[in-house]
């Protein structure tokens, strides 16, 4: 399973040269099924360091030093995280280590998984050592074949070297770990229903509160963090909290692993400091190109940004909130002039109204309208209202929102609206694609005039 | 839009923006629970530590819609309809998940809360393939279960349909044979073939009924004497309606009657070929078998006076005297020899009366009403030489136009689109013809028929000798100025010339004096009067059990809130079977004769007939939460008269039809109606243990039901209902259970006793005539001594 390159991965997992290496260091150079060359690199070094130095207390001020915030789309300060678990009322807590991985293009847990499992795991530790966990469960996705079995191995290998089980380092702190195969339902990403599908239900968001540190895993107190996270977290207690925040923003510090798709020279995965400009972004992964439309940020509940705004809005998490993206996957997809807007909105809508859990009912059936909607305007069959449904309908959906893919999901097709209404504008009265990437229409379209999108 | 509370302490209108409002609790708090103080809607009140906002706000009695809240149950969050504002906060949590806190400043409605749960509302309609109520129903002036009747038709219970059908409608075989029927002309069956004969399956339950020589069923028994009494003035459609109601009420009637006979215009406007006169008294009587009386021959202003019978005692009176005066032409030559009052010509026709204009005459009739229609099918019968029907609009504008084939089949002649511009004469004043100016049709009126316009030079003369007027009919008034003056002054006349009263209570001035039917709303159809005396005849009783009328809640009970249509995906069904014809007599037989003409269903053909009906209908109608939710946030749609496709809504798209599951002996499934509120599978699993059903498939195909739909016999199901009961819509209900009759043939009975052991409901038991474990067999018994002292072989 290892590409020419050497790094154990798969082969559709590229690594971009460029960017600020922290937890792709060792990829390629540690060998990910064996333990030894982990620590030889100096793995496990942060767990030791955390359990014989700091104490629970102790990581957790680490952490809070560092200013690390989840990195699995929402941001969420993870030192708080584990603090609010730590001193919830439980018979026991459980830490899960989340690889469900929403966006199936976003490939750092993967890449982490099978390139160098150890340091998710040692994360998880960490994490179950903070927090007080009994229980730590990493959670694949079942499509990951070569990670499920290397953080088996990883698991294996750390309980044999008393680095997990029973007992870890001498000391009375235990944890049991285990690798939960996990469906690959984009769902199962949000953390209540990964809880949800690990306690053997369907995997549904339920309500918040109470949230999973107070009541999560059958009840217990869990905290769910994604694997890029506790990569992180592992990274810190090896190196220092002062290293980590060396780069980033005042808000949010340290490194991102950033997916590259769509219209590049060579897509792949990246690792850059917050707070790069997304101009710089692109540069970083030799992605520039002169003919680069927009970037669509953070996946299925992401946004588009468009060209003029390159300079101006940084890859973080307040700058892309306020640009009307996210993080979200870690994904960035470039388009560029022959890229049809409207039906890159139409896509990634589809996908959030295909993955959606059905519980809730604006989630279950507004999406599919959004979707019709899209499709009446790239057939030019428009009703005369459909621009303003989907601005209303969306606005609606995040209002009564059940879990944060739903109401992000509106996203994409909400920015390029905005951005991009033009393009929309062809379609719908004309039957003409801008970008001439849609196959032209069979029929002669129907030209409706529409009301404005701001109704 | 009244977003009502419960609490009767509370202002009605709870908008939230507006006023502020004291609430009570409903119910005492928990004892020894921490009270902290939250704002609800601008007014400052008390809650428990602990509770969710939806908890507090139903202990206030503050109304939040809820779909998926189970109150058993922890808060599941699916529906999203019981968003409320919190301060502070930029989005619109849900009531039921989100705890209340001290200080929280909360709003249950405001316009952005209404947009959002309507939004709610029109996404499960537009993926919702089921109707409420059904489009026929709706559309009858009387709201009679349709689906109901046919339904008993089709398994042959015509005493059990006829039951139904008196509950809204109390004569049934009469309007089966004179009603219009709107209903058929919104049958959701036509849109699979055509539509369901609805009058003619009423005809024939109701005649099955009449034919037997047993007291007609009621709808409910009769209740108790009230010892109330109430003046009827009138004893046609409305006048009968309303008697038989108030009779099975409890209230004793006396009905007032011009004529010497009971019927009104059915007896003396309608001809015997369409109601036979006999047949129809047959079932008018059922208001006197109920203890009603007549009091006939007597006319209001000429035997007797408003004035009179509230003086005489009685608690109420109720005018229902219908539209017997017609309509001029208004052009000139009125008052020729010739001219012929066309309800006059009716009213002798029908009385037997042979009138001599119309033996061998020409006859010309005006109009394109039933009035019409009847006066020259009943010249024809009369032995008119020719006749004519003229009629200014179009052949589809007419009302009666299922009947001028007939007609003309009996040798009438029709001519359209031409009105009438003056009366040809001779010297002597006599008619010798009509002056008609063509019309062509131009822009349509409200009601959609194109309004008839003059064409100045097409002026052409019909030749005749007898000419019938019959373009509408008002009601005699002239009786109010015989009243004394304290009532005259307080009986308003309307523009219309129709005697007013109050829309849905029909309450006039005059205290004590209720109208309705034809006399309010101007010449209409029987089936209208009849609805309108239905409906009086609540509001009556509900003033004599003195209860006050002008409470707005009452006037909604009593005028039972119509909602129009839930706004639906279109059905889709591809069973094809045709509608049973009734037979009838040829046109040569017709003509001659007044005897009814149209032979009713045969036994098969009425069970054939009505089995066809889809039975659009939900059980759950009367308990639906969706409804209730539809109803108060107007996601409903309002129908035009003649439309039936259904694009309100503005999220329509592609829906999903699932079928209906009856395999279960207990719990009837519908899938088409799931709303995936998934309460059955949270109580199931939760509460019961079973786990029969769960959400399956993903994304917009997700649907709450048992894994890959099988029937739930198959899976661990207990039969308990807990599902049918937590069902918010009618997705899961208790399948209803058909009535049998039990028949115990006493000359085979082993008196075993197992019956009266096994029987569930104690119906059948040991009573004192035959006590089963008692009884004595007397049949040879075997003699066990004897057979242990036979000689066996042994081994």
């Amino acid at each position: 399973m290892t590409d020419a390159r050497g790094t154990g991965l798969s082969p559709q997992i590229r690594l971009l040269a460029g960017g600020e290496r922290r937890l792709l260091t060792e990829m390629g150079r540690v060998d990910p099924t064996s333990i030894a060359s982990y620590t030889e690199h100096g793995g496990y070094a942060g767990l030791t360091r955390a359990v014989e130095q700091l104490g629970p207390e102790g990581v957790i001020d680490e952490i809070a030093r560092a200013g690390l915030r989840g990195r699995g789309g929402s941001g969420y300060p993870t030192a708080d995280k584990w603090r609010a678990a730590r001193v919830a009322a439980g018979d026991r807590r459980i830490v899960v280590a989340n690889l469900m991985s929403s966006d199936p293009t976003a490939l750092g847990d993967r890449a982490l998984a099978e390139g160098n499992p150890h340091l998710v795991l040692e994360g998880l530790l960490i994490a179950a050592f903070a927090t007080g966990a009994s229980e730590a469960i990493i959670a694949v996705r079942r499509d990951w074949p070569a990670g499920i079995e290397r953080l088996r191995n990883a698991v294996a290998e750390a309980t044999t070297a008393r680095l997990a089980g029973y007992l870890v380092l001498g000391t009375d702190f235990s944890v049991q770990v285990s690798v939960h195969e996990g469906s690959t339902s984009l769902i199962h990403g949000e953390e209540t229903a990964l809880i949800s599908a690990l306690e053997g239900d369907r995997g549904m968001p339920v309500i918040r509160p109470p949230y999973p540190t107070e009541q999560g895993l059958r009840g217990q107190p869990t905290v769910v963090q994604n694997a890029e996270t506790l990569a992180h977290a592992a990274w810190i207690l090896n190196h220092s909290s002062e290293a980590f925040a060396s780069v980033g923003t005042q808000t949010s510090r340290g490194t991102k692993l950033v997916t590259i798709l769509g219209r590049v020279t060579e897509p792949g995965l990246i690792e850059v400091p917050m707070g790069i400009s997304l101009r710089d972004l692109l540069d970083a992964a030799g992605a520039a190109s002169g003919t680069t439309k927009a970037l669509l940020v953070g996946g299925s509940g992401g946004g588009a940004i468009e060209a003029a705004a390159f300079d101006s809005v940084t890859y973080d998490v307040e700058s892309l909130e306020a640009a009307g993206a996210t993080i979200g996957s870690g994904t960035v997809l470039v388009t560029d002039a022959t890229t049809c807007m409207v039906a890159t909105a139409r896509f990634f809508l589809d996908l959030s109204a295909r993955e959606a859990c059905g519980k809730a009912v604006p989630c279950r059936i507004g999406t599919k309208r959004l979707v019709e909607t899209l499709d009446r305007i790239l057939a030019a069959t428009p009703r005369p209202n459909d621009l303003p449904l989907l601005v209303e309908l969306s606005r609606k959906m995040r209002d009564t929102a059940l879990c944060h893919l739903e109401s992000r999901a509106p996203g994409p097709m909400l920015t390029t609206l905005d951005r991009f209404a033009d393009e929309y504008r062809a379609h719908a009265e004309r039957g003409i694609c801008t970008a001439g990437a849609c196959a032209p229409l069979d029929v002669a379209p129907l030209v409706v005039p529409l009301s404005g999108a701001d109704a | 839009m009244a977003f009502g509370t419960t609490n009767g302490h509370a202002n009605a209108n709870g908008h939230g923006s507006g006023g502020v409002e004291d609430y009570t609790p409903l119910w005492p708090m928990v004892p020894g629970t921490e009270k902290i103080s939250v704002t609800i809607n601008g007014s400052q009140v008390q809650a428990e530590e602990g509770q969710t906002i939806l908890q507090a706000c139903r202990v206030l009695g503050i109304d939040v819609p809820t779909l998926c809240y189970e109150p058993k149950l922890a808060p599941y969050g699916a529906c999203r309809i019981c968003v409320v504002e919190v301060a502070g906060r930029e989005d619109t949590p849900i009531s039921c998940g989100t705890q209340v806190e001290a200080g929280m400043v909360i709003t249950t409605h405001s316009e952005r809360l209404i947009e959002n749960r309507r939004m709610v509302l029109e996404l499960i309609f537009s993926d919702h393939d089921a109707y409420c109520l059904p489009p026929c129903q709706f559309k009858c002036p009387t709201r009679v279960d349709i689906p109901g009747y046919l339904k008993q038709n089709s398994l042959g219970n015509w005493e059990e349909a006829t039951r139904i059908l008196k509950r809204s409608l109390p004569f049934p075989a009469i309007l089966g044979r004179v009603c219009p029927a709107p209903c058929e002309t919104h049958c959701r069956r036509e849109e699979v073939d055509t539509a369901i004969a609805i009058r003619d399956s009423h005809r024939y339950c109701a005649d099955r009924v009449l034919e037997v020589d047993a007291p007609a069923p009621t709808p409910w028994p009769k209740e108790p004497d009230t010892g109330r009494r109430v003046a009827v003035i009138g004893a046609g459609p409305a006048g009968m309606s309303v008697a038989y109601y108030l009779q099975l009420r409890g209230h004793h009637c006396d009905v007032f009657e011009a004529e010497p006979e009971q019927g009104g215009m059915l007896r003396y406007g309608i001809p015997e070929y369409r109601l036979p006169k006999a047949w129809m008294d047959r079932e008018l009587n059922h208001v006197w078998e109920l203890g009603a009386t007549l009091k006939p021959n007597m006319r209001l202003g000429r035997d007797f006076h408003v004035a009179d019978l509230l003086e005489s005692g009685y608690d109420a009176v109720y005018v229902g005297i219908g539209c017997y005066r017609s309509n001029e032409l208004g052009i000139p030559g009125e008052d020729a020899d010739g001219m012929v009052n066309a309800l006059e010509n009716l009213y002798n026709s029908t009385r037997g009366v042979e009138v001599p204009r119309l033996k061998g005459a020409r006859v010309l009739v005006i109009g394109g009403g039933f009035t019409a229609i009847d006066c020259t099918r009943t010249s024809v019968r009369q032995g008119a030489a020719e006749v004519t029907l003229v009629y200014r609009r179009d052949l589809k504008d007419m009302p009666a136009q299922d009947e001028v084939h007939e007609a003309i089949e009996e040798g009438a002649r029709v001519i359209l689109q031409a009105a009438p511009t003056r009366i040809v004469t001779d010297g002597k004043n006599r008619v010798t013809g009509v002056e008609f100016q063509r019309m062509k049709l131009g822009e349509p009126d409200e009601k959609g028929r194109r309004r008839p316009e003059p064409m100045p030079g097409t002026e052409f003369v019909v030749e005749c000798d007898t000419v019938l007027g019959a373009i509408g009919q008002g009601p005699e008034l002239s009786w109010v100025d015989t009243e004394p003056e304290e009532i005259r002054s307080k009986l308003v006349v309307s523009r219309r010339g129709t005697l007013e009263s109050e829309e849905h209570i029909f309450r006039t001035d005059v205290p004590k004096v209720f109208a309705s039917g034809d006399v309010r709303t101007g010449a209409a159809t029987v089936v209208e009067a009849i609805g309108e005396g239905r409906r009086a005849s609540y509001a009556m009783d509900y003033w004599l059990r003195g209860q006050d009328l002008d409470d707005p809640q009452v006037r909604r009970i009593v005028t039972e809130p119509q909602p129009s249509f839930l706004t639906i995906v279109p059905f889709t069904d591809d069973v094809k079977e045709p509608r049973a014809i009734m037979g009838k007599e040829g046109a040569d037989e017709r003509r001659g004769s007044f005897a009814e003409y149209e032979f009713g269903y045969t036994h098969d053909q009425a069970m054939g007939e009505a089995s066809r009906c889809l039975q659009c209908t939900c059980e759950a109608i009367g308990h639906c939460d969706l409804r209730e939710a539809a109803i108060e946030y107007e996601t409903t749609l309002n129908m035009a008269i003649d439309e039936r496709s259904i694009q309100d809504n503005p999220y329509v798209g592609v829906n999903h039809g699932y079928g209906r599951d009856e395999t279960h002996s207990f719990i009837l499934r519908d899938y088409s109606r799931c709303i995936d509120c998934g309460r059955c599978a949270q109580v199931c699993k939760e509460i019961v243990g079973a786990g029969c059903y769960d959400f399956i498939g993903k994304g917009f195909d997700s649907l709450v039901t048992t894994a890959d739909f099988v029937s739930l016999n198959e899976t661990p199901c207990v039969s308990c209902g807990r599902c049918a009961e937590t069902c918010p819509v009618g997705a899961l209900m208790p399948r209803p259970r058909v009535l049998e009759t039990y028949q115990l043939d006493i000359s085979r009975c082993i008196f075993c006793g197992i019956c009266a052991d096994a029987c569930p409901y104690d119906a059948l038991r040991c009573g004192p005539e035959f006590e089963f474990s008692e009884y004595q067999r007397d049949l040879p018994m075997l003699d066990i001594l004897e057979m242990s002292d036979r000689e066996r072989p042994t081994r």
